[in-house]
């Protein structure tokens, strides 16, 4: 490969890599938010404090993505801390 | 145009005057929608007919229709539950069938199922209608149809500011990371978002009741009985709690005064109470219109 | 000194040491370990490396999704770099360059890179679960209890570590504080343009870093001048607010702004000391026991952990590596570069310190000083950490050295670089403050959750948001209060790696009972840690403390309860590790 076009490589890789850099806390502040949507609306089937069923069940059809990422958060239940360890830079 | 509601205790003859002021109203020349909620199925007696289903002229001026609570609020859920059985149909959730069954006993059902109901046919109706008549279902049901307006607003509102706000931080993302993104499949655009359109149905839905309801006339039926009177002391009590107020009490199935009634005037004597004489035959439509004739105009004349 | 090219002694060939061949030496020393040993490690203990990873087998676009290897790498470095890279091998200049040079080099190589790794791929082997998940698993459902507490500490004593050091520098040269809080302006501005209205990406970094250079450069003509204990109660209130606030205001640009530091400095610092040619001024090698903490004679090994942490061993890291890193990694075969190559990278940092400071600390010093600490290596250990102090602190001295560095390999401003330097090492440390602020809120709640069933109105007095919030910062400020750093930082040190040794007997358990591989290359050091890290707890409680109690009463109580509180759960490990539940017990 030619010079020109490695170093636009290398360049793009390195717009990637600092893009990343530079939400990788908003998007762990948006998986909590969508997981944290779904729980309340999910509240009022196991009987804590939510809103009306009916709005859950109005708005369930289109929360097919935020159930999804319910249940993905649901699986490390035990096991919080060290997600949030990258925040820290230590 | 007026919308008024009959609430009393089962059996003090809340049909029977929901049906005085119905016949009453719609003999003077006005345009009256008569619609009954009760489950005991009572106005298709009163009126003299046979039952039937939707809305149905049945005396000149006069649209009855009789919502039929059980199969109101099954074809809400039925609704709800086919829309969903279509997204979910590839997720394999458990036991589709039977998980999204359960939802027909989740609390709330009834009430909104039976308040859409109300709802659509206020705003079906008002433009060619004078007075629409209510007649509630039993006290538990009614107090929680006429509350869930107000409780809804407040979720839905704040429901709406967090999808917003979810939809923002994921354009965010997108911007950003562009086609390296996870939310790029994810909707971000709020005029888009059929999350915050469906919360904005039912928003506008509940301001609607809610405006309704605080523009209401509220008449309570009761008699001489016991348990009539606490009862009707809770129905107030409960409609208090959420800022409607009662414009007057009808004092049904009048013979004499005893103790009760006696107490019954104590306990609303901020309010007109008016004594309604027993009515022997309650399918005689002449005879439903005169008793009204006594209190119908304290109605229409309250602000 | 004097260069002498005709002896082949040892002597004259530390004596030719400057920094470009300091460097040079370094980064070939990693590379070659990186291909040779790091391989080894990978085929002895990971395997063939064809098992799919997480990131595929459970991807789920929300926590398990494959990244590219240098966008991994890119972020799990920037989540380990910070201040205690570049603090640490300061204070450790006290013994002379070349023993803290050789810890950097081969602590890293034998056991903290090492450590690094086998965090991340033990993760990968356990479905993205973390070191403390794992430790509950492979050595006893209580080690994962232990871990928080460790963690705990750490939280709070890195408070107090990277307050004291910060307060010190914000006393000494008030450009800094003012540099420091444009930027935090700065962020505030950035994270509007590129959060809120989202503006593009290329002129909102464009704009960013614009913002960070004027900070630095109105930074001096602005200063802020308070005292150190002011700085302190500013702390306090800092973190509180700081932590409390939505991630996309300050925290996401203020990080992104750092990177730019990062790069910015690590570009600067490695082109300067390459292009130097500068030899080493410093004594290579002072005495064994240089009173590097509290004044007092400190052994180099057991103590030197303590001392340099991050770029050469942190336990933390193996937090980081079993976070995030763990779930996101593509092919199990990359693994290495990301875990292994940051952890070495870090050293690299550490080594441009090092090496930074050999050259050039001297050229900063006051003349009479540096006679003094000419005089001889043992003069030169005597006076060393007061000449630092005076400086302003290790980040006072580091900044001046990097500029001097800077300037004279690069003909950049002194002035300007110092503050730059000093922004860098101050910036990363105030991120800590806050950030470990939210954790500590967590981990507080989890710590206590044993008291919910027992002591359930205790449970809620102490469990709730405002105190879990305040208690950890609190204490961290109150035992950064008197400034004692060179007590305080190898305190922190040894929560550190406390943690690490957690982290190494696990992954040696994991090594040795699930992988079924000989594993002594990972028992050994292990082992080796956590004799170690237990010894030098053990020499700071005995010799340091006491000492400390004299000046400072109150800390020295708090901060001896907490290594002697360290010191019993450690023994607690050992013991749990050597006697495992059973599985499925």
């Amino acid at each position: 490969m030619d010079l020109p076009s490695r170093i636009k490589e290398m360049l793009s890789l390195l717009s990637r890599v600092l893009r990343h850099g530079s939400v990788s806390a908003t998007e762990a502040e948006l998986r909590e938010m969508e997981n944290a949507f779904a729980l309340v609306l999910m509240g009022a089937f196991t009987g804590m404090p939510a809103p009306p069923a009916y709005i859950s069940i109005a708005l369930l059809p289109w929360l097919e993505r935020e159930l999804g990422v319910m249940m993905s958060r649901s699986l490390m239940h035990d096991d919080r801390l060290s997600e949030w360890a990258d925040l820290v830079d230590l | 145009m007026r919308t008024v509601f009959f609430v009393g205790k089962g059996g003090v003859g809340k049909t029977t005057s929901s049906a005085s002021l119905a016949f009453h109203l719609a003999s003077a020349g006005g345009k009256v929608y008569w619609v009954s909620i009760d489950p005991a199925h009572n106005l298709c007696d009163i009126a003299g007919c046979r039952p039937f289903r939707g809305a149905r002229e049945i005396a000149p001026n006069l649209l009855a229709e009789e919502i039929d609570m059980e199969r109101c609020t099954e074809a809400y859920i039925e609704k709800n539950i086919t829309r969903m059985k279509e997204t979910y149909r590839y997720l394999g959730i458990l036991n589709l069938e039977g998980a999204f069954d359960i939802l027909r006993y989740s609390p709330g059902m009834e009430e909104a199922a039976v308040t859409a109901a109300l709802a659509d046919g206020i705003r079906r109706y008002r433009e060619r209608i004078d007075c629409i008549v209510v007649d509630t279902p039993p006290t538990g049901l009614m107090l929680r149809m006429f509350a869930l307006p107000f409780t809804s607003i407040l979720w839905i509102e704040k429901l709406s500011e967090w999808r917003r706000t979810i939809l923002g931080r994921r354009k965010t993302v997108n911007s950003i990371l562009g086609k390296d993104s996870p939310y790029r499949e994810a909707g971000d655009e709020a005029g888009e978002d059929p999350v915050l359109r469906e919360l904005g149905v039912e928003a506008e839905r509940a301001s609607f009741l809610k405006a309704v309801f605080a523009d209401a006339c509220v008449v309570l039926v009761t008699d001489q009985e016991r348990l009539s009177l606490d009862e009707s002391l809770r129905i107030r009590d409960g409609l208090a709690r959420i800022g409607i107020g009662i414009s007057l009490v009808l004092l049904n199935k009048f013979r004499a005064l005893n103790e009760t009634g006696k107490r019954i005037i104590e306990a609303f004597s901020d309010r007109t109470v008016v004594k309604v004489p027993f009515v022997e035959d309650t399918a005689d439509r002449k005879v439903l219109a005169e008793t009204a004739a006594g209190w119908a105009e304290l109605i229409t004349r309250t602000e | 000194m004097s260069v002498c090219p005709d002896r082949k002694t040892g002597a004259s060939l530390v004596h030719a040491m400057n920094t470009t061949l300091t460097v040079i030496i370094g980064l070939a020393l990693y590379y070659l370990i990186y291909r040779y040993y790091g391989r080894y490690l990978e085929r002895t203990v990971v395997g063939s490396g064809e098992v799919e990873t997480p990131a595929h087998r459970l991807c789920d676009n929300v926590d398990f999704i494959p990244a590219n290897k240098y966008v991994l790498f890119g972020h799990h470095f920037a989540s380990i770099a910070g201040a205690a890279p570049i603090v640490g091998p300061v204070i450790a200049m006290v013994w002379g360059w070349l023993p803290g040079l050789l810890w950097v080099w081969f602590g890293n190589i034998f056991i903290g890179a090492v450590h690094d790794y086998l965090s991340l791929m033990s993760s990968v082997r356990y479905d993205g679960h973390s070191v403390q998940w794992i430790a509950g698993r492979v050595i006893r459902k209580r080690t994962g209890y232990l871990f928080s507490i460790f963690v705990f500490f750490v939280l709070i004593l890195v408070v107090a570590a990277f307050g004291s050091i910060i307060g010190k520098i914000f006393v000494k040269e008030a450009a800094v504080p003012s540099a420091y809080m444009l930027k935090i302006g700065a962020a505030l501005v950035l994270g509007l343009l590129m959060y809120r209205l989202r503006v593009n990406f290329l002129a909102s970094t464009v704009i960013g870093i614009a913002m960070l250079a004027a900070a630095v450069a109105l930074g001096k003509a602005f200063p802020v001048h308070a005292g150190y204990q002011t700085w302190m109660i500013v702390f306090f209130f800092y973190i509180i607010i700081a932590a409390s606030i939505p991630v996309n205001i300050l925290l996401q640009p203020r990080d992104y702004l750092n990177a730019w530091l990062l790069i910015a400095g690590l570009a600067a610092g490695g082109a300067a000391v390459l292009l130097a040619f500068k030899p080493m001024a410093l004594p290579a090698f002072t005495s064994f026991n240089a009173p590097a903490i509290g004044g007092r004679p400190t052994p180099f090994w057991p103590v030197i952990p303590l001392i340099i942490a991050c770029g050469s061993l942190s336990g933390f890291h193996a937090m980081v590596a079993s976070g995030t890193t763990s779930k996101q990694l593509a092919k199990e075969t990359e693994g290495l570069f990301v875990g292994y190559g940051s952890m070495l990278t870090e050293g690299f940092l550490s080594t441009l310190v090092i090496v930074c400071m050999g050259a050039f600390a001297y050229d900063v010093m006051p003349t009479a000083t540096v006679e003094t600490l000419k005089a001889s290596p043992p003069e030169f250990a005597a006076g060393y950490t007061a000449a630092v102090k005076s400086a302003g602190g290790p980040v006072g001295i580091f900044s001046r050295a990097y500029a001097e560095a800077a300037h004279s390999a690069l003909r950049l401003p002194r002035d300007f670089m110092t503050i730059l330097a000093s922004m860098w090492v101050a910036s990363f440390a105030m991120t800590t403050l806050d950030t470990t602020n939210r954790l500590a809120r967590y981990t507080f709640v989890e710590i206590l959750a044993p008291l919910k069933e027992r002591l359930p109105s205790l449970y809620r007095l102490l469990a709730n948001r405002w105190s879990a919030s305040t208690v950890p910062a609190a204490t961290g400020i109150a035992l950064a209060w008197t400034g004692a750093w060179t007590v305080i930082w190898p305190a922190f040190g040894g929560a550190n790696q406390m943690l690490a040794s957690i982290a190494m007997m696990t992954v040696a358990a994991w090594a040795v009972r699930e992988q079924r591989v000989r594993g002594l290359n990972i028992l050994v050091p292990a082992l080796f840690l956590w004799l170690t890290v237990t010894l030098a707890v053990l020499w700071f409680i005995v010799e340091v403390v006491p000492g400390f109690m004299a000046k400072s009463p109150v800390q020295a109580y708090v901060l001896g309860a907490i290594t002697l509180a360290m010191l019993v759960l450690n023994l607690v490990l050992i013991y749990d590790f050597f006697r495992p539940e059973k599985a499925g017990g």
